[in-house]
């Protein structure tokens, strides 16, 4: 991550942070490119999401992109551990 | 939250291995009469693998039209809502209680909320500050 982050950008068809809350990711599933699109709505806990925290350079792309793949698995229980 | 982690295992590991017998049959539709939380369990998954077949059919949401139209309602403060990621799709895993559903989480008490994060975080970016996507997890 730290020698390519290109790779962590190049997985967003949505570049920048929206008013609406609306993000693209576009995974690679068995060779198959798979759009998947997803709100900025996550379950909070305690002032915090209860999932994936937002980076300490104040970046959303992490709780976005769990999010968008717990879409692709079903659940976020299904997509833990990232399997 | 026990029982139910009980019976929902004893369910899923009968599934797996009792033979596929009438006897079988009897005991899964015994658990699942007498259990409602795993006919709830079963109609979840079932209805979570359809609506997510549905969905990947579907294909995802015209993202760009939808940032183009920008925020609707009187006030323009209606964001986008995915009804993808709703209702019976929305199951999560708790460390101590097994499947629960986001129902589940109001026994805890107000400490669980559904937030946005554009709303939460007003002066993030999407790769941060400095525009280049690391990972390390803050809290707040």
């Amino acid at each position: 991550m730290s020698e390519y982050p290109e790779l962590a950008k190049s997985i967003f068809l949505t570049q920048e942070k929206n008013d609406v809350g609306i993000y693209a990711v576009k995974f690679y599933i068995r060779g198959k490119p798979w759009v998947v699109t997803v709100d900025d709505n996550v379950m909070m806990y305690s002032n915090a999401p209860n999932f994936a925290l937002i980076g300490d350079n104040d970046a959303l792309w992490v709780p976005i992109l769990q999010k968008a793949w717990a879409k692709v698995k079903g659940t976020y229980s299904d997509a833990n551990l990232g399997f | 939250m026990l029982a139910k982690s009980l019976t929902a295992g004893l369910y899923l590991a009968s599934l797996v291995y009792l033979p596929e017998t009438e006897a079988r049959e009897d005991i899964l539709e015994s658990l699942r009469v007498e259990t409602p939380f795993v006919q709830r369990l079963r109609d979840g998954i079932d209805l979570r693998c359809t609506s997510t077949v549905d969905r990947l059919k579907r294909g995802p949401a015209d993202y760009k039209s939808i940032i183009e139209r920008g925020l609707r309602g009187r006030r323009r403060t209606r964001g986008y809502t995915d009804r993808d990621f709703y209702g019976v799709d929305q199951y999560y895993k708790l460390p101590w209680s097994g499947w629960s559903a986001w129902e589940d989480y109001w026994m805890y008490g107000f400490n669980y909320y559904f937030q946005r994060l554009g709303e939460k975080y007003p002066d993030a970016t999407l790769f941060g500050n400095d525009g280049v996507p690391k990972f390390s997890d803050v809290e707040g």
